[in-house]
């Protein structure tokens, strides 16, 4: 694994405050979190730091834009555009787990795609039709939704580690999704997590 | 990702021997989102320096009998432990696990099954009727987390790249049903990677639940 900080040029940010929308999981999800970033503590792996419960989120989708640079009606406009169109996405339970090791991080799964997807769709164009067409970036791909347990801040070699944090059998976490978070992110490589401001609590619509 | 090494107990399988098994084989014709996703998890891998392994040759490994290799092992040895495991699995129920995700491992691609409880109950039970029959020395094989391989590592390989791969495939779960368990005379080829059994008779099958039916 390489640094997820340094992963591209663009992997730094210049600046703070970027909007986002995120899901943040409770305790269940927290739970097993930590089983695995116990078990990475005590195989002594270093550079991969755990991210603090409360840090913890699946990112729905990045606004290309800073709070700072949110003018109030515009911040009342993203807000209103974001409740009517996730008014439209029914609520979901999402299953948390195993553990996956990526390049950059060490992640949890996140299963089904499908209601996330469908929610990142309309946050795409809540954003979109509040703040204009290069609110979001171009989507690359479907995406996979996934919660970051530690992401590597310098070269971590996990290969032989990979087989104890198979025995970590900690089994899943339902993830119970009601509504989502307008945030406000700060990148914070040294302690190797995404922090963040709460701007607006967006609750999805009723279940379908 | 470093090679895979085949087992015989706690030390290397012979080369050339044969080893008793007890296996759960999946039946991709009845779960057929395993197939699918069994396919696209090959597809994503397909040129790394992995051997895939074969869909009819998919197998969960619950026991192997360590203490003697095929050669040495009678018809009528393997018949005891058959009736054994008949009758001690008559009362176990079938049920159904989730295959998925699917991990990068240290030596190849494996499925996580989930939940472990059923599973390793069944196992723990296996073991418990081939200790009985053929005596501690015969399952000394560490099954270690019951999972179902998909490839076998041939060379050095960069899991984390591998895994990046995995993600892609979705859905990245299916439905697997656990209901019977086959006892098999099983080949390693250490160079091709490869784990084979010549066609076993029905009689080598054992469902579970039949005390229930």
């Amino acid at each position: 694994m390489k640094s997820f900080f340094t992963r591209n040029p663009n992997a730094t940010w210049a600046r703070q405050g970027l909007l986002h929308v995120y899901l943040l999981p409770g305790d269940e999800v927290a739970a097993l979190a930590a089983a695995y970033q116990n078990r990475l503590a005590e195989r002594g792996v270093t550079d991969l730091p755990p991210i603090p419960q409360r840090w913890l989120h699946i990112t729905v989708e990045k606004i290309n834009v800073h709070a700072d640079d949110l003018p109030q009606d515009s911040r009342t406009a993203l807000i209103n555009a974001l409740r009517t169109e996730l008014a439209t996405v029914p609520t979901f339970n999402a299953q948390v787990g195993p553990h996956l090791v990526g390049q950059h991080a060490v992640e949890l799964d996140v299963v089904p795609d499908e209601p996330w997807r469908v929610l990142r769709q309309a946050v795409r164009k809540a954003a979109t039709a509040a703040l204009g067409d290069n609110a979001v970036a171009p989507v690359a791909g479907p995406g996979r939704p996934h919660i970051a347990l530690a992401y590597a801040t310098g070269n971590v070699d996990l290969e032989p580690h990979l087989g104890a944090l198979n025995h970590v059998r900690a089994g899943r976490a339902e993830m119970r999704v009601e509504a989502a978070e307008l945030v406000a992110v700060r990148q914070e490589p040294d302690l190797g997590l995404y922090s963040w401001d709460p701007i607006e609590r967006i609750p999805l619509g009723p279940p379908a | 990702m470093k090679e895979f090494i085949f087992k015989q107990g706690t030390g290397l399988w012979p080369q050339g021997e044969t080893i008793w098994h007890v296996y759960v084989l999946p039946d991709l014709a009845q779960d057929t989102a395993l197939h699918e996703l069994v396919c696209g998890c090959q597809a994503a891998l397909a040129d790394w320096p992995m051997t895939m392994v074969e869909p009819e040759l998919l197998h969960i490994t619950m026991a192997q009998i360590s203490d003697a290799q095929g050669a040495s092992t009678s018809r009528e040895e393997i018949d005891e432990l058959i009736a054994a495991l008949r009758e001690s699995l008559a009362t176990v129920d079938p049920f159904t696990v989730t295959v998925g995700s699917c991990l990068s491992y240290e030596s190849g691609a494996i499925f996580d099954l989930h939940p472990d409880g059923q599973l390793n109950q069944l196992r723990d039970t296996i073991a418990a009727t081939i200790a009985q029959v053929r005596g501690p020395a015969s399952i000394e094989y560490d099954t270690g987390v019951l999972h179902l391989t998909l490839a076998y590592a041939n060379a050095d390989a960069d899991s984390d790249a591998a895994q990046r791969r995995l993600r892609r495939v979705r859905p990245s779960h299916a439905p697997m049903t656990i209901g019977s368990v086959w006892v098999l005379e099983v080949a390693a080829d250490p160079d091709a990677k490869t784990i084979t059994w010549t066609a076993p008779n029905p009689g080598q099958q054992i469902f579970l639940g039949t005390q229930a039916s």
